[in-house]
């Protein structure tokens, strides 16, 4: 895409929301709630990891598929239905195919190591040692391990075509484009992601599963057709700047009665009248976060600068390669004497500082690059805003 | 007799045409399966993946129907024979145009619900034995699909082509429950190896032989063919 009308924020916060992601994985290692299920859990750890953590948690993939419908709205406005197939397909679908063989083989490879030789292994590593004594060995499991959002993003894509074949009425699209809700639609709209998530663990699981899961279809679903409207009616927000403020302090006041804040762990499995609650305040507070970001992001985010613009590029291939990275690190780590916030530094630090110099090294100016970034990457135009763009 | 047709770029326009003719029933229909597939994944009471189980394999039996009903039997009915007689196109072209469209339309949901049973199966607890049986199930499928096309093609009948549709949709019911306890399948199905054993894979001929001949019955019979009508 030529710089000149590029839009910036959704560009910005989408890398921003791929490398949340490294950190927030990085995290879990940290987090004492995940203690017994993160393969990579250490000995130290903090509650307030799972404050910061799970906060993140909330925003971060729901951000990435509001920006995703809305490059998805902006391909089939530029390139029709056949050009978002071809980049869909090209840029998604075979980044999916090729890679995640090599980072389930590596995972696994790095997790066997892990349980043979680590003298303080986690718990999870510790059943696992179990389980390969009796059952001569670890099976490798078909997951799609932190490469599903890319497995959602074709299923997405294919409703868009679905969508788009039924024809929705063009009055209806002509009412979408209109429409400035107000701050009691921004309110009450997270209703509608409840249900999804009562239908899930809370805090919501990565739906890794092969096989497309219904919440997830439903709840990031929803997100990504909020990023279609938003390409279609670029001010569908303009009416929330001022009640946006409010609302990431309503969000960050609902997130705070979360069981992991508080520090009142559910029963497992909880009640239902525990688990309606627990999926509204994160419904709620996740949609308010979001918007929230989206907002900030189109205040400050949305100018030209190059530092970014190599991020952006960079996010990508950071996403894609980071996990086993970060496994490799952090489970030598768990035999290393530190305190576990230097661990959680140095594990994060070294995995972005690896990830993003074989992105500068072996990717941007290869084909690599141009696979999965598209065009090969050239000057950016100074520090402009993407005005450029009608409506935004 | 040529079996051929006479020019291969307007078969693909012929397949084009009606996959264009033909999304917006595909597109329900996809949006069937993702529901379906959604729900077997939900992980959810037995009964929801039961339902999405079940959902599958309506669509794939409503989806066949409705392609070579609306493809063949209604284009009929519209009498667009005497248009097309006005093209450049010859009565083979129109022939693989017509079943090689229908083909491709009815392959998409197919190896979509195939292969998402078949990702069940693997990710799940499931006995992966399971897979032959799924195989030789959507297989039949298949089968009884490219039969009904055959003959639509080959037969104007309306009620022929009724008669013909719902006897072969009644044997897919049957076919699992047998096939699922023949000797050299139903021992393995529990089992956690995927086993092909002589008895699968003559099924499986089977079931690929019939397509073959069906199409090359159907290829004779059009070749004979010397116009539209």
């Amino acid at each position: 895409m030529n710089s000149a009308v590029r839009v910036h924020y959704m560009d910005h916060l989408r890398a921003l929301a791929m490398l949340a992601g490294v950190v927030f994985h990085a995290a879990l290692a940290y987090s004492p709630m995940l203690h017994g299920l993160w393969p990579t859990a250490d000995a130290g750890g903090s509650a307030a990891i799972d404050v910061v953590a799970w906060a993140l948690h909330l925003f971060r993939m729901p951000l990435f598929f509001v920006v995703a419908g809305f490059f998805t709205a902006l391909l089939v406005e530029r390139r029709g239905l056949a050009g978002l197939f071809r980049t869909r397909v090209l840029r998604v679908l075979l980044p999916l195919i090729v890679l995640l063989p090599p980072v389930l083989l590596s995972l696994h490879a790095l997790t066997v190591a892990a349980v043979t030789h680590l003298r303080h292994p986690s718990p999870l590593l510790v059943l696992l040692a179990d389980y390969a004594r009796t059952h001569d060995g670890l099976p490798l499991m078909p997951t799609l391990a932190h490469l599903w959002f890319l497995a959602y993003l074709m299923l997405f894509t294919l409703l868009v075509w679905a969508i788009s074949t039924l024809e929705p009425s063009p009055r209806l699209v002509a009412a979408l484009r209109a429409w400035r809700p107000s701050w009691p639609v921004a309110a009450i709209a997270p209703i509608v992601l409840v249900p999804a998530l009562a239908a899930t663990s809370a805090p919501w699981p990565a739906p890794e599963s092969p096989l497309p899961q219904l919440w997830a279809i439903a709840f990031f679903g929803a997100y990504f057709a909020l990023g279609y409207a938003l390409r279609l009616n670029p001010a569908l927000l303009d009416r929330l700047r001022r009640p946006a403020q409010l609302l990431v302090v309503a969000a960050l006041a609902l997130y705070a009665a979360l069981p992991w804040v508080l520090g009142t762990p559910r029963m497992i499995p909880p009640e239902p009248a525990m688990r309606w609650l627990d999926a509204a305040l994160q419904a709620f507070a996740g949609f308010w976060l979001t918007l929230g970001c989206l907002i900030a992001g189109r205040a400050w985010l949305d100018t030209a600068n190059p530092a970014m613009r190599w991020l952006a590029d960079a996010a990508y291939w950071v996403y894609l390669v980071h996990l086993p990275l970060l496994f490799a690190l952090q489970y030598p780590l768990l035999d290393v004497a530190l305190p576990w916030g230097v661990k959680f530094v140095l594990s994060t630090g070294l995995t972005l500082a690896l990830s993003l110099a074989s992105y500068q090294w072996l990717v941007r100016h290869t084909w690599i690059g141009r696979w999965l970034n598209g065009t090969r990457p050239g000057k950016v135009a100074g520090r402009t805003r993407s005005a450029a763009l009608p409506g935004n | 007799m040529n079996l051929f047709p006479s020019d291969v770029r307007i078969v693909g326009r012929l397949i084009a045409k009606d996959w264009q003719v033909y999304q917006k029933q595909l597109a329900g229909f996809l949006a069937g399966i993702v529901l379906a597939l959604g729900l077997i994944g939900s992980g959810g009471p037995w009964w929801v993946a039961g339902a999405g189980a079940m959902l599958l394999i309506v669509l794939l039996v409503v989806v066949g129907s409705v392609t070579i009903q609306t493809s063949l039997l209604t284009e009929r009915k519209q009498q667009t024979v005497p248009f097309i007689m006005s093209l450049p196109v010859s009565p083979m072209d129109v022939y693989w145009g017509k079943l090689l469209a229908n083909l491709v339309i009815y392959l998409v949901p197919l190896l979509l619900v195939g292969g998402g049973m078949i990702a069940l199966i693997l990710t799940t607890p499931i006995a992966d034995g399971l897979i032959v049986w799924i195989v030789l199930s959507v297989v039949f499928v298949l089968t009884t699909f490219c039969l009904s096309l055959c003959f639509a093609i080959a037969c104007e009948s309306e009620g022929w082509n009724a008669f013909v549709m719902l006897g072969l949709m009644t044997l897919i019911g049957p076919f699992m429950f047998v096939v699922g306890r023949l000797e050299g399948i139903v021992e393995h199905v529990r089992g956690e190896q995927v086993v092909w054993t002589p008895t699968a894979l003559a099924v499986l001929a089977a079931e690929l032989a019939t397509i073959a001949i069906a199409i090359v019955v159907t290829s004779v019979l059009y070749a004979r063919k010397r116009s539209f009508l």
